[in-house]
């Protein structure tokens, strides 16, 4: 028996660092990501899929964005098997009560809005853990495996969402999915594979590996771990097999830059340039060092202006960025200016090392305006 | 630079000429008047500016007058390492040569000497020609050198405050920091609109992002809510299935106790219908013991009040009777006064009628005098209407009579006259008349006209006046003629008639001329109609009161009754009244004057006024007496309508204990208040009884805990139905809310803001940035300025006290030209400045220039025919001006006045030669 194990398609999700294009790019690109699924999955025979919770971004996604996910979705006649998670609970405002989703949901697609073990054939059945809220007070897993019964004749894949209490962070939150519960749960025979969504990275757990995420088909955040795939799952009572197939076509990189010569930014640029599909590219920057206000214009206006027009985004990483501007004696050999003017630069350069940062700042800025108008009338 | 030596050849009135300055110091070239002013300046700038080829008409206004002859210009210079010769030929054989002494010998002419002392003076001055500014000609000297931009002097003054100069560059930066500023700030420094557009999205996105996060968050605990409120449902559904059974158990056991309780409830309702029966009857028998009470009550009373009426009867009988007598007193007063009243009437009117009929006897008088003047009248103009001898006429005549007697004379003297002398007597004829005459009897005879004498039988003789006479007779003939005619005319014979006539005539006119006065005088300023309306209005009442008397006494004899009225005696015959109360003794029944008539009307008046004051006061007494009887009469009438009143009670009471006994006997009344007293007794105990008995099975209890039970299961409905309800309505909320895509609105809004505050703070930060820097700029520009102003305005100033005496203060402006002169603490603007002192302000700011500037760089100051205006005692602080000048710059001076400067001390004194 085969089928498609993803989840945490998270649609309708906005991400701050996009200019608009971008974003629309980025949104456009998402739902194209369940297309291409759902068509690996017919191309490959799966009997169904699973959607390990996380379709929406959240229960109050606009029209447009469950419009076009049902859209996506009637372009298969795979059956579809949609679990509620954290983001799209099943609580009175879900979005799949509203009545855009009950009036246009494909018959082929199905929410498992509660743990009744859903039938896909004699013999193949789906089990849901759904969320009735945000914040549930049980192994919501554990809970919907404690009153199956186990079946000779039939495998069973239940579908959760949530952390795994071996990778949480905090292990007291009562919601989180005890590795333990779900090992007993396959040990007895009731399910045979347990299907998570939550985490963006593609992962398995347990000792037989038959607890696993399918991570996001399409990369969300730059922690993500081998993001932008599913899994083709061919499970059988005493065998499994998983495949990752990538699906997702956006990257989020981390760059890191020690700057402090031309060469240091001839670096930087050239390193930039070799991205491929940079228009999917979306970079964070950490930059250390200290530079001359001639070289941070080079860098800002030459550098980095022309490639945000190309990238998904390019971000300065704040938190991590030591980037220190210092006007040197280069800067101003060559305006070489008298009289008031060259007093008034004196000043702005007495101030720009000024042990206050907010001094310092605004006479940096003032020396780099004032550099930029000396040459631009020389 | 240094002017050293000046030679002009054919200059304006200059034939040659050639003055030397000193190279330091002050030097006056003293030129007569005709040479043109401002010659000096004018050939420099010729000089220095123009070709030798020029045709400009400043070269051209050189050349000498009708003379067509070169102009030349020779001048002896020094600049900077250089010390040269330089001369130029205008007009006519044209040449220009520079010969250059030191540093190295060179010798130039044509253009390249032009091209070569230019260069010269731009490597030893700069391109801005600063001497040119210092040198002043005639007619520009009240303006102030335009120094600004002057960079030599800008260097020196820069120098001079220590500083560095700027330049170009400078400037250009400056321009673009406004430019850069300009794009986020106003002029006055605000930020722009743009700047304050971008800053309201900022506020606006921000504003969204929290709107939508409120929206959320309260979509959010309606999902809360909603969750909580099924809760809720599930747990009353359970509760109300609990409460539903209890109740049930509590039914069944009240169903047992619901007879005791009937019976307890109808023993109470019998306890109260009983006891609503006894009050009735008692209250039954209440009111009829209450209306016998009264009965008796009423009669009492009506008795009382007839008792009373009869006591006050004869009091009032006593005041009535001596009211009729004081009526009766009234009445006699009161007829008294009218007899009164009546006398006083009659003897009023008898005062009236004796007065008419005195009025009615003068006035009888006054027309038979008016009917005699007229007569009169009559007379005289009848003797008018035929006498027309007046007084002229009679004069006439008179005057005719006169001239005639005269002509008659005359004719008689002019007159020939015959005189016949009879010799013997003979009968002659004279005009045919017979005349006999005796011897030697003379007859004279005029002639009038002819006379025939005739002595019959000898001869005629006929003697004619001739034509000496004629006019003379004519004349006397014509007035014998008018006399008659006027004789005729005025009815008379002769003049002797006519003096008779007159007298008649005047003696009628006489008497008309003066009537009118007598009539005035009779008339006494009335009018004769009006005496005779009178007069007639009189006869008539005094004929209407004669008949009046007449009927009342009986017929009257007629002439008797004429006689009277003429004699107009007051006759009435006394009434009845007046003949009873008559007194003769005061009034006599007979009074012949009008004064004796007035003493009776006064008597009367009197005895009336007495009898009014009597009836007054018995009146007065009888208001009194009626008071009294009335009061009694009141009181009585009281008595009388509440004996009437009571006894109309009285019987209403009878009738009404009539009906109630007719209805229910006094004895059947109180039988029933009996028994129904006896009914409450036993209705009160059966209720007893019930209550006992029920209060035994503690029914209250049980009845208590099953409507307890109801109403939980109530109240749980009614909760079950409100918390349906509540959550309906979160659902349905939520229902719309969901659809509306917050979530993804929210982050969208989020991204958004998060952009334009970036955005924002890009923008901000640069503006911060061109404000720095503008800021920056602008002020150390201002404090560069201010600074190189400094040393000039000081020089100024230095100057400036020696011409200006007491405090002094010299105010530049930002183009280093003055801008105010504050002295003795007043300030006053520079155009405001009086013309000779503007004057000499700006040749010492010329001074003080060329003193910042002297030494290598130093230019000369020349000044051309100044100081036109300046007052003595001011020339003379001028001159020490202008030496302190002179002792490290060269000043040239060129006047024709040599006057003017002969207190700069030590100045060389060179002339410009005349023409000759």
């Amino acid at each position: 028996m085969r089928f498609l194990h993803t989840g945490d398609w998270q649609l309708g999700m906005t991400r701050h660092f996009l200019s608009p294009e971008a974003q629309a790019r980025f949104s456009h690109d998402r739902t194209e990501s369940v297309r291409a699924l759902l068509a690996l999955a017919h191309e490959r025979a799966c009997e169904f899929v699973v959607v390990c919770g996380d379709v929406f971004e959240t229960n109050q996604v606009s029209r447009s964005t469950v419009i076009r996910a049902l859209d996506a979705l009637a372009t298969s006649r795979v059956p579809v098997y949609l679990l509620p998670g954290n983001h799209d609970p099943l609580d009175a405002g879900s979005v799949y009560r509203s009545p855009t989703f009950v009036e246009k949901k494909p018959a082929h697609v199905h929410v498992l809005d509660d743990t009744t073990p859903r039938v896909v054939r004699p013999g193949v059945e789906v089990v849901g853990a759904p969320w009735t809220s945000k914040r549930p007070l049980v192994d919501l897993c554990a809970s919907a495996a404690e009153n199956l019964e186990a079946s000779a004749g039939t495998l069973r894949v239940l579908v959760g969402h949530g952390a795994l209490d071996v990778i949480a962070p905090n292990a007291d939150n009562p919601a989180l999915v005890r590795l333990a519960n779900a090992e007993a749960a396959i040990a007895s025979g009731k399910v045979h594979y347990v299907a998570l969504g939550d985490r963006h990275s593609s992962s398995s757990f347990g000792s037989a590996g038959r607890v696993r995420y399918a991570g996001a088909p399409e990369a969300t955040d730059y922690d993500e771990v081998k993001p932008g795939h599913v899994l083709v799952v061919d499970l059988e009572r005493d065998t499994f097999r998983v495949e990752e197939k990538r699906v997702g076509r956006w990257n989020f990189v981390t760059l890191r830059a020690e700057l402090s010569t031309d060469s240091d930014l001839d670096a930087l640029q050239a390193q930039l340039a070799s991205f491929t599909d940079k228009e999917r590219t979306i970079v964070k920057l950490t930059l250390v060092g200290t530079i001359t206000l001639a070289q941070e214009a080079r860098l800002s206006e030459s550098i980095l202006a022309p490639m945000r027009e190309i990238f998904g985004a390019i971000e300065n990483w704040e938190r991590h960025t030591d980037l220190v501007v210092r006007s040197g004696d280069a800067d101003f050999e060559s305006i070489a200016l008298s009289g008031f003017a060259a007093n008034a630069l004196a000043k702005l350069r007495t101030a720009s090392a000024s042990s206050d940062a907010v001094t310092r700042e605004s006479a940096e800025d003032a020396l780099a305006l004032l550099l930029r108008l000396a040459r631009r009338r020389a | 630079m240094k002017f050293l030596r000046l030679a002009l050849k054919n200059y304006r009135g200059i034939a040659a000429s050639e003055v030397n300055f000193a190279p330091t110091g002050v030097t006056v070239v003293r030129g007569p008047n005709e040479i043109g002013k401002s010659s000096i300046v004018e050939a420099l700038r010729v000089l220095f500016e123009y070709k030798d080829s020029s045709k400009h008409s400043d070269v051209m206004a050189i050349q000498p007058v009708d003379k067509d002859v070169g102009s030349e210009i020779e001048l002896d210079v020094e600049s900077g390492p250089y010390r040269f010769t330089y001369t130029k030929r205008f007009h006519r054989e044209r040449r220009t040569t520079l010969r250059i002494d030191a540093p190295r010998r060179e010798n130039l002419t044509g253009e390249d000497a032009h091209a070569r002392a230019n260069a010269i003076l731009v490597e030893t001055l700069g391109d801005d020609m600063l001497w040119k500014v210092l040198a002043v000609m005639q007619g520009e000297k009240l303006a102030l050198p335009a120094l600004e931009g002057q960079s030599q002097l800008s260097r020196c003054l820069t120098l001079a405050a220590g500083g560095a100069r700027s330049g170009a560059r400078e400037e250009s930066l400056f321009d673009a920091a406004n430019e850069e500023y300009s794009q986020y700030f106003t002029d006055s420094g605000r930020p722009k609109k743009e700047l304050e557009a971008q800053r309201a999205a900022v506020e606006a996105s921000r504003t969204l992002v929290l709107d939508l996060q409120t929206r959320l968050d309260k979509l959010e605990l309606e999902i809360a809510e909603s969750a909580a409120l099924k809760a809720r449902l599930q747990r009353l559904e359970a509760r109300l299935d609990e409460e539903s059974k209890s109740c049930a158990r509590h039914a069944a056991h009240w169903s047992t106790l619901e007879a005791l309780e009937k019976r307890r409830e109808k023993a109470a309702q019998s306890f109260e219908t009983a006891q609503a029966r006894a009050s009735a009857a008692i209250a039954e028998l209440r009111a009829r013991e209450t209306l016998v009470e009264e009965k008796q009550r009423i009669e009492k009373q009506l008795a009382k009040t007839q008792a009373e009426i009869s006591a006050a009867a004869p009091a009032l009988l006593a005041a009535q009777s001596e009211l009729e007598a004081e009526e009766k007193r009234v009445a006699s007063a009161r007829a008294s006064l009218d007899a009164s009243s009546t006398l006083r009437q009659r003897r009023a009117r008898d005062v009236e009628s004796l007065r008419q009929r005195e009025r009615f006897a003068l006035l009888t008088e006054k027309l038979a005098q008016i009917e005699r003047e007229r007569r009169a009248a009559e007379d005289a103009e009848r003797v008018l209407a035929t006498n027309t001898l007046s007084a002229a006429v009679l004069e006439e005549l008179e005057k005719i009579a006169r001239l005639l007697s005269i002509e008659d004379g005359v004719l008689a003297l002019a007159a020939p006259s015959v005189r016949i002398e009879a010799r013997a007597a003979r009968k002659i004829a004279i005009d045919g008349v017979e005349v006999a005459l005796d011897s030697a009897q003379i007859v004279e005879r005029s002639v009038p006209r002819e006379l025939s004498i005739e002595v019959p039988g000898v001869l005629s003789i006929q003697v004619q006046s001739g034509k000496g006479t004629e006019v003379s007779r004519k004349k006397r003939d014509d007035l014998r003629e008018k006399f008659a005619e006027a004789c005729f005319a005025a009815g008379v014979g002769d003049l002797a008639a006519a003096r008779v006539a007159h007298a008649a005539h005047a003696s009628a006119q006489a008497t008309l001329s003066t009537r009118d006065q007598r009539l005035r005088e009779i008339l006494g300023g009335s009018t004769l109609d009006a005496i005779a309306r009178e007069h007639a209005t009189l006869r008539a009442r005094i004929d209407t009161a004669r008949a009046e008397a007449d009927s009342a006494h009986g017929p009257v004899d007629a002439t008797r009754a004429l006689a009277d009225a003429m004699r107009a005696p007051v006759d009435a015959a006394p009434s009845s009244v007046e003949t009873e109360q008559r007194n003769p003794d005061r009034d006599p029944p007979f009074v012949e004057s009008v004064e004796d008539a007035i003493a009776l009307a006064e008597r009367a008046q009197a005895a009336e006024d007495v009898a009014r004051n009597t009836l007054k006061e018995i009146e007065k007494r009888v208001a009194l007496t009626r008071g009294a009887h009335e009061k009694l009469a009141q009181a009585q009438r009281d008595r009388a309508r509440d004996q009437e009143r009571e006894a109309r009670e009285l019987s209403e009471l009878d009738r009404r204990l009539a009906i109630e006994r007719a209805r229910v006997s006094d004895s059947e009344v109180l039988a029933r208040k009996t028994g129904a007293e006896a009914d409450v007794v036993a209705a009160q105990r059966e209720h007893a009884t019930a209550e006992e008995l029920w209060r035994a099975q503690d029914a209250e209890r049980a009845r208590a805990l099953l409507e307890g039970a109801q109403a939980a299961v109530e109240s749980i409905r009614r909760d079950i139905q409100a918390t349906q309800l509540s959550l309906k309505s979160v659902e349905t909320s939520l229902l719309i809310q969901g659809e509306l895509g917050l979530g993804e609105e929210l982050d969208d809004a989020r991204t958004t803001c998060e952009r334009v505050q970036a955005e924002f703070a890009r923008v901000e930060r640069r503006a911060r940035a061109a404000k720095t820097l503008f800021e920056l700029l602008r002020d150390e520009r201002a404090a560069a300025r201010r600074a190189t102003r400094a040393p000039l305005q000081e020089q100024i100033t230095r100057l400036a006290r020696i011409v200006f005496p007491g405090e002094l203060a010299i105010e530049l402006g930002e183009d280093l030209t003055i801008t105010s002169r504050t002295s003795r603490g007043v300030t006053v603007p520079f155009e405001s400045l009086s013309g000779g002192t503007r004057e000499q302000l700006s040749i010492l700011t010329r001074l003080a220039v060329a003193m910042i500037v002297s030494g290598d760089e130093g230019v000369p100051v020349v000044l051309d025919d100044t100081l036109g205006y300046t007052d003595e005692d001011r020339l003379e602080r001028m001159g020490a001006a202008l030496a302190l000048a002179g002792k490290t710059c060269q000043v040239i001076v060129l006047t024709c006045v040599a006057d003017r400067y002969r207190h700069v001390p030590n100045a060389r004194l060179e002339t410009l030669a005349h023409a000759t």
